[in-house]
C-alpha cells in the first residue's frame, strides 16, 4: 500500500519542480529539448494587458500611443491632450496645467479621472483637481494613454464624470538598459532624465529619476522644480501570478504670487510626496484574471507667508494690516480594489470589482483647524460586454458608490455597438455618472488672523478674524447624463480610421461658490448651483498610408447652455487640431501641429480669450554609435504670434527647446 | 508477426516520471500487441535494464535518448518526445556499427507551418525569425518551406543573449508575423514577457509551437500532444516489430491547432476557429 502513495509522491514532486523550472528565469539550457515543447510559460497578454479593440470599446477612444508620445514634440503631459478633439489645456495659475473637455473647468479642473498604472492622480486636496506638475512620470515611460471621450463611471469610478484619461507605463522589460535625456531651452527649460532598466532574478525593473524646471511665463513669478524618482518592478511568481511594484517620491517647488500684491505676496511653495503600490494579478484562464491592487500616496506642501495690505481711514495715518497664513498642508490617500475578469460563455464577459478607499486632508488654512479631515468610500462596479449577435455588442455597467458623506449613488452605462460590417461601427448609448464633492467643497472654513498696526483705538480688537470660505455642507454630488451617437470607419487599406461623435450632456447640481450674504464677512459657501447642457459634435481621423507617415485631423463643435454666461463661455465653440509626421530620408523626423481654438474662457480666474492659433514644429535626428541609440531633437512650440493661456497677461511666446536623448 | 509470437520485448525509458512522459508510454503501450512484453525505466533507474534482452529500446524525451544512446548498444533504438535538433546531434555522435536509431520528433515540419500561417494569418507575406548563434542546419529548408506558400522568412541572429531585446526591435519593423523557434537561449520563460509584450505593441502576431505559447499571448500554436507522439511510436513499433525493421524518423503525425481569439481580437485580426483550421491543415496535406 506503501507504493503507489510513493510513487504519487514523487510524480507531484516532478511537477513541481517541472512548474518551477518553468517559472524560473534566467536559466536557459544551452540546447532545445522535449521541455521547450512542454513546459509552461507565463501567460503574458492577460485578459487586462489586452487592448480592447476600437469596434468593441463603449465609447470614443483616443489612443496616444508610445509613438505618438515621441514625435508629438510634448515636453509634458498636459500637451499631449492638444491632440484630442474636444480637449482644452491652459497653464493656469502657479504654472499648473490645467486640462478639461468640453469646458466647465477652472483652474482646478477636476471633472476627469486621471489613472497612472490605475492609481487615481486626483489630489485630495482643495477642490480635488490633477496636480499635473507632481506626477512622476517622464513621458518616455509611458505605454501608452488611453483617453476616453464622455463620461464612464461604471468602469474607472467617480471622478470619470466627462471622461477619462488612462496612462499605462511601459513594463520594466520593455526599458532595459541605460537611458538619459537632457532637454534645454527658453524661458529656463531644463530637464534631465536618467533610467535604468535591469533584470533580478525573476524580477524585471526600472528606476527613473527626473528633473524638471522652467521659469514660466514672462514677469511672473511662477518658475517650478521637480525633482522625482520611479521605481517599477514586474515580478513573475509563477506562470499564472505577477506582481508589479511601484514606489515614487517627488520634491517640487513652484513660485508663487504677484508683484505689488501684498494678499498674494511673491513666495515659493514646497511639496513632496511619495507613492506605494503594488498589483498582484492572477491569470486563471485565457481569459480569465483576478487582480488586487493596493496603493498608498502622502503629498506634504510647505507655504507660510505673511499677506498685507493697508487700510485707509481718514484722518488717520493708513493702518498695516497683516496676516501669517499657515497653508501647510497634509493629504493620504489609501486605495484597495479587488477586479475580476471572466468569461460567462463564448459571447459574454464580465468585468467586476470592488474598492475601499480612504482620503485624508489636514490643513489649517483650509478647515481652520489642525485636525485631519478625512473620508473614505467603497465602490462596487461591473460591466458586462455581451455579444447579443455577431454584429451586435452590448456594454452594460453600473457603479454603485457609498460615500462617508456624499451618500450612496449608482451610476449607469449602456452601449450598444452595432458592426453591420467588418470596419463599420455605429455605437448608441447613454450614462449617468456623479462626481463627489471634494472635503473642501463641503467642509471649507477659510479665516485670516488679521493684525492691526499702529492697533486701532478701543473699541476696536487688536486682530480681526476674516472668513472668506465658510461652506455649510450638506452638497449633492455633481450629476451628469450623457447620451451618445458616434460612427468609427476603420479602413485599414487605406490605413484610414474615423471617429465621429454626437453627444449631448446634462450636467446638474454643478457645484459653485455663492456668498453668504448675511454673514459678516460675507464668506464663500459652495452650493450645488448650476446646471448646464453640453451639445455638439467632434471628428478624429487618423490616417496612416505607411510606416513614414501618420496625420491626426480633430475638430470639436461645442455647445454650451446654462443659465450662468461664464459656463456657457467655457468651452471653445469649435477647435481644430492638424498634426502631421513624416519620416524623411538619413532618418530624418519631422512633426507639426497646429492647433486653431475659438474664443472662450475658464471659469475661476480666468479671463476671456480670444481665438487663436498655436504651431508646434519638431524635428528629429536618429544617430547610433556602436551600442549608443540617440537622439537629438528640435522643438518649437507656438512658431507664429504669441496668444494668452487661461488669463490675457499669461502671454504663451515662442518657446524652443532642444533634447538630446541616448540609450544604451 | 515471428516476433510477436516468440513473446517480444520493448524496453521504454523515461526521461522523468509522471506527466507527458508517461502518457506517450500508456499511448504506446495502448497501441501494441496485448501479448508484447513491455518494461518501464526511467533514467535514474537505467541498471534495471541489466541483463534484459529487449527487441527494441524506446526512449522518451533528450535525456533518455542520451542515455541509451551512449549506452552500450543492445538493440534498435526508437528515440521520441524530443526536438529534432537533439536528435540529430545523437545521430551524428553514434558509432557506424551501433544498431539502427529512429526518432519521432516534437518539431512540426516546416512546410506544416508555413501552411498553418498561410491559412491562420492569409494577409501575413513576411515571416521573422530570430536565430540563435551558430551553424542553421534547417534554415534553407525553411526559407525553401516558405517559399513554397508564397512566403518570405526574415532571419536575424542574435549573437549575444543581451542582444535579444536589440534584435527583435530590428526584426519588428519588417515583418508581420514572428515565428517561434525552439531555441531555448532566445524564447524561454524569461524572455517570453519581452518578447510578446515587444511584438504585441508593433501589433505583430507571434506563432508558438505548444500549448503555452497560445496561453502566454501567441496568436496560434501547431504542436502535438504526448499522447499523438505516443500513438505515433505505438504504431511505428508494431511495424518494426513485424518487419524487424525500424522506420526511418519522422516528424509527428498527428498534430493540434490551438488559437488565441483574444489576442486575435485585440490585433485586429480575424482568425478561424481552431477545428477548421486544423480540418483545413490537414486537408492540405
Amino acid at each position: 500500500m506503501n507504493k503507489p502513495n510513493a510513487r504519487s509522491t514523487r510524480a507531484i514532486l516532478a511537477q513541481l519542480a517541472l512548474c518551477f523550472s518553468g517559472a524560473s528565469l534566467a536559466q536557459a539550457p544551452d540546447s532545445a529539448s522535449e521541455r521547450d515543447f512542454l513546459d509552461e510559460l507565463p501567460v503574458v497578454l492577460s485578459a487586462s494587458r489586452l487592448v480592447q479593440p476600437l469596434a468593441d470599446a463603449p465609447g470614443a477612444v483616443t489612443i496616444i500611443d508610445h509613438e505618438l508620445i515621441k514625435t508629438s514634440g510634448a515636453r509634458e503631459l498636459a500637451d499631449l491632450f492638444r491632440l484630442v478633439p474636444g480637449f482644452q489645456v491652459s497653464m493656469a495659475y502657479n504654472s499648473n496645467p490645467v486640462v478639461a473637455y468640453h469646458g466647465l473647468a477652472d483652474e482646478y479642473s477636476r471633472h476627469m479621472q486621471v489613472l497612472v498604472d490605475g492609481r487615481s492622480a486626483y489630489s485630495p486636496f482643495f477642490l480635488g483637481s490633477i496636480t499635473w506638475n507632481s506626477l512622476r512620470l517622464s513621458l518616455d515611460d509611458i505605454e501608452r494613454i488611453e483617453v476616453v471621450r464622455g463620461s464612464n463611471s461604471a468602469t474607472y469610478g467617480a471622478n470619470a464624470f466627462q471622461g477619462v484619461i488612462n496612462i499605462i507605463t511601459r513594463h520594466a522589460s520593455q526599458s532595459q538598459g541605460a537611458y538619459l535625456s537632457t532637454t534645454h531651452g527658453n524661458q529656463g527649460i531644463s530637464d534631465q532624465v536618467l533610467r535604468y532598466g535591469g533584470a533580478m532574478g525573476s524580477m524585471h525593473y526600472r528606476i527613473t529619476a527626473g528633473w524638471r524646471s522652467d521659469s514660466g511665463f514672462e514677469n511672473f513669478h511662477d518658475s517650478r522644480q521637480t525633482g522625482y524618482v520611479a521605481f517599477r518592478g514586474d515580478m513573475r511568481l509563477s506562470p499564472r501570478d505577477e506582481l508589479q511594484l511601484h514606489l515614487d517620491a517627488s520634491n517640487d517647488s513652484t513660485g508663487k504670487g504677484f508683484e505689488g500684491r501684498g494678499g498674494d505676496p511673491i513666495r515659493t511653495q514646497h511639496e513632496n510626496g511619495y507613492t506605494v503600490q503594488a498589483i498582484w494579478k492572477r491569470a486563471l484562464a485565457v481569459d480569465e484574471e483576478l487582480s488586487i491592487n493596493v496603493y498608498h500616496m502622502r503629498d506634504t506642501g510647505k507655504e507660510r507667508f505673511t499677506a498685507s495690505d493697508t487700510l485707509t481711514i481718514p484722518p488717520f495715518p493708513p493702518f498695516l494690516l497683516t496676516s501669517q497664513v499657515d497653508a501647510n498642508r497634509e493629504t493620504s490617500r489609501s486605495h484597495i480594489e479587488l477586479q475580476h475578469i471572466f468569461r460567462l460563455d463564448p459571447s459574454a464577459r464580465v468585468v467586476w470589482g470592488l474598492e475601499h478607499r480612504h482620503e485624508s486632508v489636514t490643513s489649517r488654512l483650509l478647515f481652520n483647524t489642525s485636525k485631519q479631515q478625512s473620508i473614505s468610500l467603497q465602490r462596487l462596479f461591473g460591466n458586462l460586454e455581451w455579444r447579443l449577435a455577431p454584429k451586435w455588442l452590448l456594454n452594460a455597467g453600473a457603479m454603485l458608490e457609498k460615500h462617508s458623506f456624499a451618500g450612496t449613488d449608482l451610476a449607469p452605462r449602456l452601449m450598444l455597438n452595432f458592426q453591420p460590417m467588418p470596419g463599420q461601427t455605429l455605437r448608441l448609448g447613454t450614462s449617468t455618472a456623479y462626481r463627489t464633492p471634494s472635503l473642501a467643497e463641503e467642509q471649507a472654513h477659510i479665516a485670516y488672523q488679521i493684525n492691526v498696526t499702529p492697533p486701532l483705538p478701543p473699541p476696536f480688537p487688536s486682530t480681526i478674524t476674516r472668513t472668506t470660505y465658510l461652506a455649510m455642507g450638506g452638497l449633492k454630488p455633481e450629476r451628469i447624463r450623457s447620451g451618445e451617437l458616434s460612427y468609427l470607419g476603420e479602413f485599414p487599406k487605406l490605413g484610414v480610421t474615423v471617429d465621429a461623435r454626437l453627444f449631448q450632456e446634462h450636467v446638474t447640481r454643478f457645484i459653485d461658490t455663492k456668498r453668504l450674504a448675511l454673514l459678516p464677512d460675507r464668506p464663500e459657501n459652495f452650493i450645488n448651483r448650476w446646471s448646464a447642457l453640453v451639445r455638439g459634435h467632434e471628428y478624429q481621423l487618423r490616417w496612416q498610408p505607411s510606416r513614414e507617415t501618420l496625420v491626426l485631423l480633430n475638430y470639436a463643435r461645442v455647445r454650451i447652455n446654462s443659465e450662468d454666461d461664464d459656463i456657457a463661455n467655457s468651452a471653445p465653440s469649435h477647435s481644430a487640431t492638424l498634426f502631421i509626421s513624416q519620416k524623411l530620408p538619413y532618418g530624418l523626423q519631422l512633426s507639426l501641429a497646429h492647433h486653431w481654438i475659438g474664443k472662450y474662457e475658464w471659469l475661476g480666474w480666468s479671463d476671456p480669450l480670444p481665438k487663436h492659433r498655436r504651431l508646434d514644429v519638431r524635428l528629429a535626428m536618429p544617430f547610433r554609435s556602436g551600442p549608443v541609440k540617440g537622439e537629438f531633437a528640435l522643438v518649437t512650440q507656438n512658431v507664429q504670434d504669441p496668444y494668452s493661456e487661461f488669463r490675457t497677461d499669461y502671454v504663451f511666446k515662442r518657446r524652443t527647446f532642444a533634447t538630446l536623448s541616448l540609450a544604451f | 508477426m515471428a516476433w510477436a509470437s516468440e513473446a517480444a520485448e520493448v524496453a521504454i525509458v523515461l526521461s522523468g516520471r509522471g506527466g507527458a512522459y508517461e502518457e506517450v508510454a500508456n499511448a504506446m503501450r495502448n497501441r501494441l500487441d496485448p501479448g508484447i512484453k513491455v518494461s518501464l525505466h526511467d533514467t535514474a533507474t537505467l541498471g534495471t535494464l541489466e541483463g534484459s534482452k529487449p527487441d527494441f529500446l524506446v526512449a522518451v524525451g533528450a535525456r533518455a535518448a542520451q542515455a541509451l544512446a551512449s549506452q552500450p548498444a543492445r538493440a534498435p533504438l526508437l528515440v521520441t518526445l524530443l526536438p529534432r535538433g537533439a536528435f540529430e546531434q545523437l545521430a551524428t555522435g553514434r558509432k557506424r556499427d551501433a544498431p539502427p536509431m529512429s526518432a519521432i520528433f516534437l518539431d512540426q515540419p516546416f512546410v506544416r507551418q508555413m501552411t498553418l500561417v498561410r491559412l491562420a494569418l492569409p494577409k501575413a507575406k513576411r515571416v521573422g525569425i530570430l536565430l540563435e548563434a551558430g551553424a542553421q542546419p534547417h534554415l534553407n529548408e525553411l526559407k525553401a518551406a516558405a517559399m513554397d506558400r508564397q512566403l518570405n522568412i526574415q532571419a536575424l541572429r542574435v549573437v549575444q543573449e543581451q542582444d535579444i531585446a536589440r534584435t527583435l526591435q530590428q526584426l519588428l519593423p519588417d515583418i508581420d508575423l514572428l515565428l517561434a523557434l525552439p531555441e531555448p537561449v532566445i524564447f524561454n520563460a524569461g524572455t517570453i514577457q519581452m518578447i510578446l509584450l515587444s511584438a504585441y505593441r508593433q501589433q505583430i502576431p507571434l506563432v508558438g509551437f505548444s500549448a503555452a505559447y497560445t496561453r502566454a499571448g501567441a496568436i496560434v500554436s501547431l504542436y502535438s500532444t504526448p499522447q499523438q507522439i505516443g500513438r505515433q511510436a505505438g504504431d511505428m513499433l508494431r511495424s518494426a516489430l513485424s518487419s524487424g525493421r525500424l522506420p526511418a524518423p519522422q516528424p509527428p503525425r498527428e498534430y493540434v491547432v490551438s488559437t488565441n481569439p483574444h489576442v486575435a481580437r485585440s490585433l485586429g485580426l480575424a482568425i478561424e476557429s481552431e477545428q477548421q483550421l486544423l480540418q483545413r491543415l490537414q486537408l492540405l496535406e
